[in-house]
């Protein structure tokens, strides 16, 4: 298989698994947090920072597409010869942050999502949701970390 | 370091007083009231009852108003949903504002206006109920009155399906022809008909229509064809809306006098918040015994205030013993009191514990500094606190939280700059007059993370290693300082000189093999390990186990590689930032324009979310890396007994006296 077609499905893969997972972890949190701005709307505030916090791993995953991206030359220069091998060494530098950032979002959504439920009836603990969070996303952090040391490795061309 | 020092204390005045007592307590907010302890107490005192019921339903009603007049007031906004103004009233006008007689012909008023409403309301969807089911009669033109069975006839008005019209009218005709069927109009599936018939036995219309699956309609008792009733109830409807119209201005009109009931909101939640105090205290026919904590060095505060009260008060006070759990507040340096947002975060220390807040404040700044990374970024968020802090009327809590940020914003200024990153921007690239500036960042870059990732990385495991290394330090001085000096000694102690040398472990140091020393730490840690515990095979398993405790270590110190990543990702999507407004400069014309947009937006948001993820990820470091060493947490706040407003505030400064002492301005009853 051509190794451009190969390294772009990895920047691909990277930046839709990660964003899918993202996409239903603050669905997750963001629909529990309806449900607590409906009965008091001043709680916004401290629901709205537990609803994007499992929108990071989206991020992560467009960044390391982005990465890819850019070591193509796609944006804005020649396009080097990719060869098959180079193409694969892209396409699994991006699996790591596309799946554990897909799985960890959805993960963190629920635990967000239980956050806000709990910022419902002690918004002052609000800060203790966000931190057990975070205990989730460490993953999704990794996984960007690995992504990362790997797709910087692979010279191309 | 330690936890603010606290005293138990006990309050004795006459009963006649405990009124202006509480009221005096309340305003100068020194006691953290909880009631006698069971070796405290005697027979001799009785609780002292009090019932809230009254004020409580007072105070839902006030809220009630306040929330109903809510939506006749415009909307704060986004800002003030996060910031939560309150109004500023002074003193005097808050005694004004929240005197009984005002706030009560407010309330009624209020009440009166909303009652009306809400039955307008009610006819009117009585009255839209019943236009809706009068529609498909429209074309009757009788007037409904004088649809009613004659000696001679009988008369039904109502529904059936459409498609049992046809069976119905033969099976009429089967008895005769003594009746007629008047349809007026078909809709959903039903056809609407009269049917008049003569009061003939062998008709038995009433039984053909019920197999039919005929609905009686139900007719309002008025006079007049269908049109003229939907006409006239038309009119009520309009009438009605007006008179609406007219309340809703009325209610508009009294939405100004919100504040008022705000204020009364609050006079009364403190009034009730005195009775709750009293609940707590104790008393004899004619004393009362109030008893709480109070801080060391606001004792006499308490007292001078007491006694220039009256001088039939006595306050007790003594140490807490050691089985008493006496609430925590903190009590640190001005510069370092903004870290109290973080370990408050986490919850207080014991009172018996130190406050680990000056400790974590340096690798607090440091880890949040590494995480963003971005010199631009750090600018934009000390100032946009600093701005915070001028320009937002923020409350205790608050203005920690923006200084915190304040400090953040300097540390990842610095961070960002030795990295060599300010908004992402290629300092080759720029033009030659901005050669100066771009030379001077070029000097003071260390290393750049993108090239030298591998440096980046060690650089933050070697703040981990250095962070667990000073948590176990700290867990050593305390098990020292307690007694424990054995386990201090051989099981920290071990751990202070094993960790270090495990990163030598196959070199030689001064020419000995690190090896040796390593076996020395890993044989005190192992020894130490078992003195707690019974018999030879319980020593060797505690000491295995203890040994085992260094892939915890490694687990800790790995957890520090989030900065690495974080901060990698604040620079690379900064960089996108840049890369992607570059590409709208193509553009015609408005080109410029986007671009700026692009850039502004795309960097706020991108400090916005990493200054949230490295704010919680650096919390996290404290507690679950460094906590875990020396700390372990689980005291009650202490919250004195104090004025707690919620939708105004009172400044102290237009006031004539001072506040304090007498004040009877929220003397409700």
């Amino acid at each position: 298989m051509d190794g451009l077609a190969l390294s772009l499905l990895g920047a691909a893969a990277a930046a839709f698994l990660a964003g899918i997972g993202s996409s239903i972890g603050v669905g997750l949190a963001g629909q529990a947090s309806t449900g607590v701005i409906g009965e008091d709307p001043e709680k916004f505030g401290k629901v709205m920072l537990l609803t994007a916090l499992p929108g990071t791993q989206g991020i992560y995953g467009f960044v390391i597409a982005f990465l890819i991206l850019l070591k193509l030359q796609i944006i804005g220069g020649e396009i080097p010869a990719v060869t098959t091998a180079q193409g694969g060494h892209l396409l699994f530098a991006s699996l790591p942050v596309a799946i554990a950032g897909m799985l960890s979002a959805i993960h963190q959504g629920k635990v967000c999502a239980a956050g806000v439920q709990m910022t419902a009836k002690r918004p002052e603990e609000s800060g203790k949701a966000l931190i057990l969070g975070v205990f989730v996303e460490f993953y999704a952090v990794l996984g960007f970390l690995a992504s990362f040391l790997i797709s910087n490795g692979v010279q191309v061309g | 370091m330690a936890v603010a020092p606290i005293k138990r204390i006990h309050i004795v005045c006459h009963r006649s007083m405990h009124e202006t007592m509480l009221v005096l307590l309340q305003d100068i907010g020194v006691i953290h009231i909880s009631p006698l302890s069971e070796d405290e107490t005697s027979d001799l005192l009785e609780p002292v009852g009090s019932d809230t019921r009254d004020i409580e339903k007072k105070l839902a009603e006030v809220e009630g108003a306040v929330t109903y007049l809510g939506r006749f007031v415009p909307p704060g906004g986004l800002l003030s949903s996060f910031l939560g103004g309150k109004i500023e009233l002074t003193p005097a006008q808050f005694g004004e504002l929240s005197e009984e007689h005002r706030v009560d012909r407010i309330l009624e008023e209020v009440k009166d206006l909303e009652q009306e409403v809400a039955e307008l309301d009610i006819r009117t969807s009585r009255l839209n109920s019943a236009i809706y089911h009068l529609q498909p009669w429209a074309p009757l033109q009788i007037p409904l009155e004088e649809l009613e069975p004659t000696s001679h006839t009988a008369i039904y008005g109502g529904s059936v399906p459409v498609a049992a019209l046809d069976t119905l009218r033969e099976n009429l005709a089967r008895g005769g022809n003594g009746w007629v069927i008047e349809e007026t109009s078909r809709s959903g599936g039903r056809a609407y008909i009269v049917l008049v018939e003569l009061a003939d036995e062998a008709l038995d219309g009433e039984r053909l229509l019920r197999e039919a699956g005929f609905q009686p309609a139900a007719f309002p008792s008025e006079q007049g064809s269908v049109e003229e009733i939907v006409a006239r109830m038309g009119q009520e409807m309009s009438a009605l809306s007006s008179q609406r119209e007219k309340l809703l201005a009325k209610t508009s009109e009294l939405a100004k006098h919100r504040i008022t009931l705000m204020a009364a909101y609050d006079s009364l939640a403190q009034a009730k918040a005195r009775i709750e105090g009293l609940s707590e205290a104790s008393g004899t026919k004619d004393s009362v015994v109030l008893s709480g904590w109070c801080l060391s060095e606001q004792i006499r505060k308490l007292e001078e205030a007491l006694s220039s009260l009256s001088p039939e008060t006595a306050v007790i006070t003594r140490d807490p013993l050691p089985e008493e759990k006496p609430p925590v507040a903190l009590n640190n340096k001005t510069a370092v009191r903004p870290f109290q947002v973080v370990t408050n975060l986490y919850g207080l220390p014991k009172s018996t514990e130190i406050d680990p807040t000056p400790l974590l404040a340096p690798f607090f700044v440091l880890s949040f500094g590494i995480a963003v990374g971005e010199g631009g970024y750090g600018v934009l968020l000390a100032v946009l606190s600093k701005l915070g802090l001028k320009f937002l009327r923020l409350e205790e809590g608050g203005r920690r939280l923006l200084n915190l940020l304040f400090y953040c914003g300097i540390a990842t200024f610095i961070a960002g700059v030795l990295m060599g990153s300010f908004f992402a921007i290629d300092f080759a690239s720029l033009p030659q007059f901005l050669q100066p500036i771009s030379s001077l960042f070029q000097h003071l870059q260390l290393f750049n993370p993108l090239e030298d990732s591998l440096l980046f990385l060690g650089i933050v495991l070697g703040l981990g290693f250095f962070q667990v290394w000073v948590g176990v330090l700290i867990g050593g001085i305390i098990k020292w300082r307690s007694g424990d000096r054995k386990t201090a000694l051989f099981h920290d102690g071990g751990w202070l000189v094993l960790l270090p040398l495990t990163a030598f472990l196959g070199k030689t140091i001064v020419g000995v093999p690190a090896l040796y020393p390593w076996l020395v730490a890993a044989a005190s840690i192992f020894v130490s390990a078992g003195f707690a515990s019974a018999g030879v095979g319980g020593k060797i398993g505690a000491g295995i186990y203890a040994l085992y405790g260094l892939t915890g270590f490694f687990g800790d110190i790995l957890s520090y590689s989030r900065l690495f990543a974080l901060g990698l990702a604040t620079g690379v999507i900064a960089m996108v930032v840049n890369i992607l407004a570059s590409m709208t400069k193509g553009i015609p014309v408005i080109g410029w324009l986007i671009m700026l947009v692009v850039l502004i937006f795309g960097h706020i948001f991108n400090l916005a979310i990493n200054a949230l993820g490295a704010f919680i990820h650096t919390a996290r470091l404290q507690f679950v890396e460094f906590f875990t060493k020396f700390f372990e947490g689980g005291g009650s706040h202490f919250e004195p007994f104090s004025r707690k407003f919620r939708y105004t505030t009172i400044t102290t400064h237009h006031a004539g006296s001072s506040t304090g002492s007498k004040n009877p301005m929220v003397d409700a009853k």
